[in-house]
């Protein structure tokens, strides 16, 4: 008996030990934690990474022939020209899928897209098509009123007209353009201009110039006349009522808050532990970071030449007269008002 | 009888220490299960980034150095903003002639060689902080692989003015090798993922590590630089900047794998390093911590359970012994009131529930690596072995406060192969 409480004991002192022995053993987890070592940060990472995985994919279907040439992200421009067949192909990508390759004799779609899409030329899309796989046109992209779109990357520039819903991400090497009511999921980034209207949503703009205004410009062309200060520290809140210039990056510990139709220039960063509200006539040669939200209405941040980014964890509203160099993120809502 | 009275007062000193770590672990836990999570500034994009200059201190490096600089080599940092300054300290393998290849090739790799002088980390990081003209500075160990983007990472959290380090995640990346590393893999999951970014939410004291972390140069010049005296020069960085109204900020992607020791001897030594070094820092600036008008109370809180977490230990190891005495003694009737049971109830709950067991659960469940909880029960091994290290690197310093001895850099052996 004494003999089966003994065993009995060091059963029950040893049991908990068990999965660790088994894991040592077996080594069913034993890998280092995954660090991407190629990671660099680029806010159209989707786009190109999309072109890359198709391109090779395609890869065994291109034939040089003097035909079409095609864009610089081509990954096997070989400095001749080439053009690539027309068809369906089933290739890999991610996983196995089929590639619909087409030119400009296919360039309106009407039904849904249930295949993954190359298109060699610009491409309509028309009002209410679902594409439930991703596109790729080597053209322009008009994408009609009450489209839903998985993905798409353009060469071109890309037109969203009214209420139309992106589920993942959008990518154009030119300009994009959005109507009124979209939903523009996670992340729309262009390599030039992106002009998006009222009562859309957003999570990632990235753009050399991201504005809600109809007439670039507007915002920015009083003169200051008012003194310059200096804020690199602010326990509080910080709400300025009059034009200023502010030299130098700022921390705020509360919420900032710019209300006034005098010209007020930043130059230099913003970081907000509250809420960032600037509205009215002001410049802002600097990011914008808040731990909550960012409303912004007649505000200019950054320069053509001088991209920025605008980061609020919990929500982003951007009504009009807003013009943004470079990048925009929330983890909550981005809406244009 | 008076010794009597003051071992059991201890014992209940022992269970209210434990209690007050369990809350702080469990605080962590449930803020990075359940609370809100801060966001760090790495995702700010912008074209323009603080030059910085990139130190390695190195004493005979020759298995690692080459593999670090072909890393650095590839950062996506502008080149025109950025140099490279391994430093040679007092090496007698081949190093020296590795930087000098290299240097040879890339002009912004600048190596400081380092002969007849103090030897040791904070000494190398002084003489580069005078021949550096960069606004940051960003620190790497020789045996470190810092990823392509990483620079940038931490580059743009310099642009809040009140930071004035940066700290990043570190990810052993000799994880499988054996039952050691994957212990040591675990528990630097714990202490990134849960108890940096904890702090870093909390906005209590993330703590700038010496290594895949960065300092404004002109700043630490203020300071006064770093005191060779010191075995953590990191720790005693933080500590000066938060006394002086500057923040660190915990970059939790800003990841970089590491190598951690293979062998126990080596990693007994490197507890026992920290602790001391550690401890070197707590005497110093506990009472100037206590008394900062710059520091808030959240932040003096945090700070005093940090300053004393490598004396813990000690503590810990003299209680055991104090309630074996106890027992032997026939003296272990101290449940004389409610109070005293409901303290000694939640003591024995506190070591039941082990509270740093369900932070590196957690960190393990966050990073994805759901298995590897499997191993949680050799922490109590590991427990114990830190405790015994820990306690002598705690006498260490308290030899070290007594005599005003020097201190001896040793550096921490490395066990790679080939890459």
């Amino acid at each position: 008996m004494i003999i089966f409480f003994v065993l009995l004991f060091a059963l029950m002192v040893l049991l908990p030990f068990f999965p660790a022995v088994y894991e040592i053993y077996k080594r069913e987890d034993a890998d280092k934690l995954f660090v991407n070592m190629d990671y660099s940060k680029d806010p159209r990472y989707f786009g190109k990474s999309f072109r890359r995985i198709i391109l090779n994919a395609l890869k065994s279907n291109v034939n040089y022939s003097g035909a079409v040439r095609f864009s610089e992200f081509d990954l096997f421009l070989t400095g001749k020209n080439y053009y690539l067949t027309n068809g369906s192909f089933e290739r890999k990508m991610s996983k196995a899928e089929i590639i619909e390759v087409q030119d400009e004799k296919n360039n309106v779609i009407e039904n849904p897209v249930n295949c993954v899409l190359f298109h060699k030329r610009n491409l309509i899309i028309k009002d209410s098509v679902k594409c439930n796989k991703e596109i790729y046109a080597m053209g322009s992209v008009d994408i009609g009123k009450g489209c839903r779109i998985l993905s798409l990357a353009s060469d071109g520039n890309i037109v969203v007209r009214q209420e139309s819903k992106l589920i993942r991400w959008l990518d154009a090497e030119g300009n994009i353009s959005i109507l009124e009511n979209c939903d523009l999921g996670i992340s729309v980034a262009a390599g030039k201009k992106i002009n998006i209207e009222k009562g859309c949503s957003f999570k990632r703009l990235y753009g050399s110039t991201i504005s809600t205004d109809k007439t670039i410009g507007n915002a920015v062309r009083q003169k200051l006349k008012a003194g310059e200060q200096k804020f690199s520290y602010v326990a509080g809140n910080l709400e300025i009522k009059k034009g200023v210039k502010i030299k130098g990056n700022m921390k705020i510990n509360g919420n900032f808050i710019v209300n006034t139709k005098e010209r007020v220039e930043i130059y230099g960063s913003v970081f907000a532990e509250g809420y960032v509200d600037i509205a009215g006539n002001a410049f802002v040669d600097g990011s914008i970071f808040s731990q909550k939200s960012i409303c912004l209405k007649g505000v200019e941040v950054g320069k053509v030449d001088s991209i920025r980014s605008i980061i609020g964890k919990k929500e982003i509203l951007l009504y009009e007269d807003v013009i943004v160099h470079g990048y925009i993120l929330t983890e909550g809502i981005g809406l244009t008002k | 009888m008076v010794i009597l009275i003051f071992l059991k007062a201890y014992i209940v000193f022992i269970v209210i220490l434990t209690i007050i770590y369990m809350v702080r672990h469990f605080v962590f836990t449930i803020n990075r299960l359940c609370g809100e999570q801060r966001m760090c500034y790495q995702d700010i994009v912008q074209s323009d980034y603080p030059t910085i200059s990139v130190v390695v201190p190195m004493h005979n490096e020759e298995k690692v150095a080459a593999n670090i600089l072909d890393l650095l080599i590839k950062l996506d940092y502008p080149k025109d903003k950025m140099d490279i300054i391994p430093i040679n300290d007092h090496s007698t393998d081949n190093t020296k002639q590795i930087l000098d290849k290299y240097a040879e090739k890339y002009s912004y790799i600048k190596p400081l060689h380092r002969y007849n002088m103090k030897r040791g980390k904070p000494a190398a990081l002084n003489d580069a902080l005078e021949i550096s003209d960069k606004s940051i500075m960003v620190i790497f160990d020789a045996d470190y692989l810092p990823p392509k983007g990483i620079l940038k990472e931490m580059a743009v959290c310099f642009e809040n003015p009140e930071v004035g380090a940066v700290m990043g995640r570190v990810v052993p990346v000799n994880t499988s090798k054996n039952i050691l590393t994957r212990i040591l893999d675990i528990e630097r999951s714990g202490g990134y993922q849960i108890d940096q970014q904890a702090r870093y939410n909390l906005l209590l004291i993330p703590q700038y590590g010496g290594t895949v972390g960065g300092f404004k140069r002109e700043l630490c010049i203020q300071l006064g630089k770093f005191d060779p005296r010191f075995l953590t020069e990191d720790t005693d960085l933080t500590f000066r900047l938060y006394l002086n109204g500057w923040k660190v900020v915990y970059a939790n992607r800003a990841e970089c794998y590491e190598e951690v020791p293979e062998v126990w001897s080596v990693r007994a030594r490197q507890m026992r390093r920290w602790a001391r070094g550690h401890n070197q820092v707590m005497f110093r600036y506990l009472l100037p911590l206590l008394t900062s008008k710059k520091v808030s109370l959240r932040e003096k809180i945090d700070g005093t359970l940090l300053l004393f977490v490598y004396s813990v230990p000690f503590f810990l190891l003299l209680g055991i012994i104090v309630s074996l005495t106890l027992f032997f003694l026939g003296e272990t009737q101290i449940f004389t009131n409610f109070a005293l049971i409901s303290i000694f109830t939640a003591g024995c709950s506190a070591f039941g529930n082990y509270a740093p067991f369900n932070q590196i659960g957690l960190a393990c469940f966050l990073d994805g690596s759901t298995y590897r909880i499997r191993l949680l029960p050799l922490l109590v091994f590991n427990f114990y072995f830190n405790m015994y290290c820990a306690s002598l690197g705690f006498l260490d310093s308290i030899i070290d406060l007594l005599t005003g001895r020097a201190t001896l850099w040793a550096k921490t052996e490395r066990f790679r192969e080939k890459m």
